[in-house]
């Protein structure tokens, strides 16, 4: 069954057209690529400020989008809140020095399609900073296996803030791409908000969150 | 149906999905030496990003070697297995030096991070299953720790920046670049890791 899911979503996804910023993708349903499981670490040390992530699918069924298509990505997104009101300035900017990850074929995420250009200012001036660590193999996750994701990362202006985790299925795009492993989120249903802002969850500081397993549920570590 | 002709069917069902869910890495190289290979052909003179991925693992020791007189910039260094991968991106102004020395020293001090996450969650966590899977994941971290002790970060390529025609010569002067991916702006840029 399996294998005949994969050969009919290869053959449909191949037929189908690549924007730049978004691709599109079969339906999936949250309960098909959304980690059960999860929890974020935010803080510092003399050298700078960090992320760690975990991330578990307990069965099969959990990450089926995920497993039955060849090119599909996953990114563990963390999202900075740099609104400046009650929530704060960014406490973390973007992604720097030390990265690593055992999902399949990570890769660090760019925010910006120009991102070796771009400056701190308009770091800065962004009302959220993404810091990301991706899979750029996502049908090699295997289901009730532990994955992490680790990066340091660069300081925005807040000594504290507050931080959402999103988790976000796409595809491999060869077709804008000259190497073959460039990832772009699906257009439709492809995010969900694992830890919303509106959690009020401060950094730096410790969170774990079940998605729709037996229940939906966030608490401090 | 018979039993021969019951095998073969789980054959020609098998082999697909086996041959699909590899990575496609010969392609991937391909791409590259093609790309590479044009830029390197139109614009030897252009100053270029990219990433030379290596036919072996290496120590940073013998990657700093490598890198003693040629004209190019290191950006970064990327590390791994077939089971994890990671790397470090250089400062502004960073020595190759100083990068090596944080990149150890980050490298220890996330692993016992984990570890230490790990051991608190397995004392907490009451899912059987997913302490399991944590324990699993801890025992990762071990291993992991005991071949950084025995070994060091082992490279498995490293970010550049230079004129394609300095990154070409890089390559030819040193056997253990395997491949030469450019980098290209804003796209994410995974590891070709040295197959076990």
């Amino acid at each position: 069954m399996r294998v005949m899911f994969v050969l009919c979503a290869t053959f449909v996804l191949g037929m189908q057209n690549a924007s730049a910023s978004s691709v599109s993708c079969t339906n999936a349903t949250d309960t098909q690529f959304v980690p059960s499981w999860g929890r974020v670490e935010v803080g510092t040390d003399q050298y700078s400020r960090y992320i760690i992530q975990y991330m578990y699918w307990d069965k099969i069924q959990r990450m089926q989008w995920l497993g039955t298509n060849g090119d599909s990505t996953f990114e563990p997104d963390a999202w900075f809140y740099n609104y400046g009101d009650q929530g704060g300035l960014a406490y973390g900017l973007a992604p720097a020095g030390y990265w690593y990850s055992d999902l399949p074929a990570p890769y660090v995420d760019t925010q910006f399609e120009d991102q070796f250009t771009v400056g701190l200012n308009q770091y800065l001036e962004l009302n959220e900073t993404a810091v990301t660590v991706g899979s750029g193999w996502a049908v090699l996750i295997n289901p009730a296996k532990v994955y992490i994701t680790v990066t340091r990362m660069t300081s925005g202006r807040g000594s504290s803030g507050w931080v959402k985790l999103s988790a976000q299925r796409g595809r491999q795009v060869p077709a804008t791409c000259m190497t073959t492993w460039c990832s772009f989120g699906c257009d439709t249903n492809n995010n969900y908000q694992t830890i919303p802002f509106a959690d009020h969850f401060t950094i730096p500081g410790c969170q774990q969150y079940n998605w729709l397993w037996d229940i939906t549920v966030r608490r401090t570590c | 149906m018979r039993p021969a002709k019951v095998l073969l069917l789980s054959l020609w069902l098998i082999v697909p999905i086996v041959s699909f869910a590899a990575p496609p890495v010969s392609e991937r190289i391909k791409d590259a030496e093609e790309t590479f290979g044009q830029v390197l052909k139109n614009t030897p003179e252009k100053e270029i990003r990219a990433a030379a991925f290596f036919t072996n693992d290496m120590s940073l020791e013998n990657v700093r070697a490598a890198f003693g007189k040629s004209p190019l910039v290191v950006k970064g260094f990327r590390h791994g297995t077939q089971s994890y991968s990671g790397g470090y991106s250089l400062k502004q102004g960073e020595t190759l030096d100083e990068a090596i020395a944080s990149y150890s020293r980050d490298h220890l001090f996330f692993l016992q991070k984990r570890m230490e996450i790990e051991d608190q969650a397995l004392a907490k966590e009451t899912n059987n299953d997913l302490r399991k899977a944590m324990a699993d994941h801890r025992k990762e971290a071990d291993q992991m720790e005991a071949d950084f002790k025995k070994n060091g970060i082992r490279v498995v390529g490293v970010e550049v920046a230079g004129r394609a025609r300095d990154v070409q010569d890089f390559k030819e002067k040193n056997s253990f670049v395997r491949v030469i991916e450019l980098t290209e702006r804003g796209k994410p840029q995974s590891a070709i890791v040295p197959q076990r």
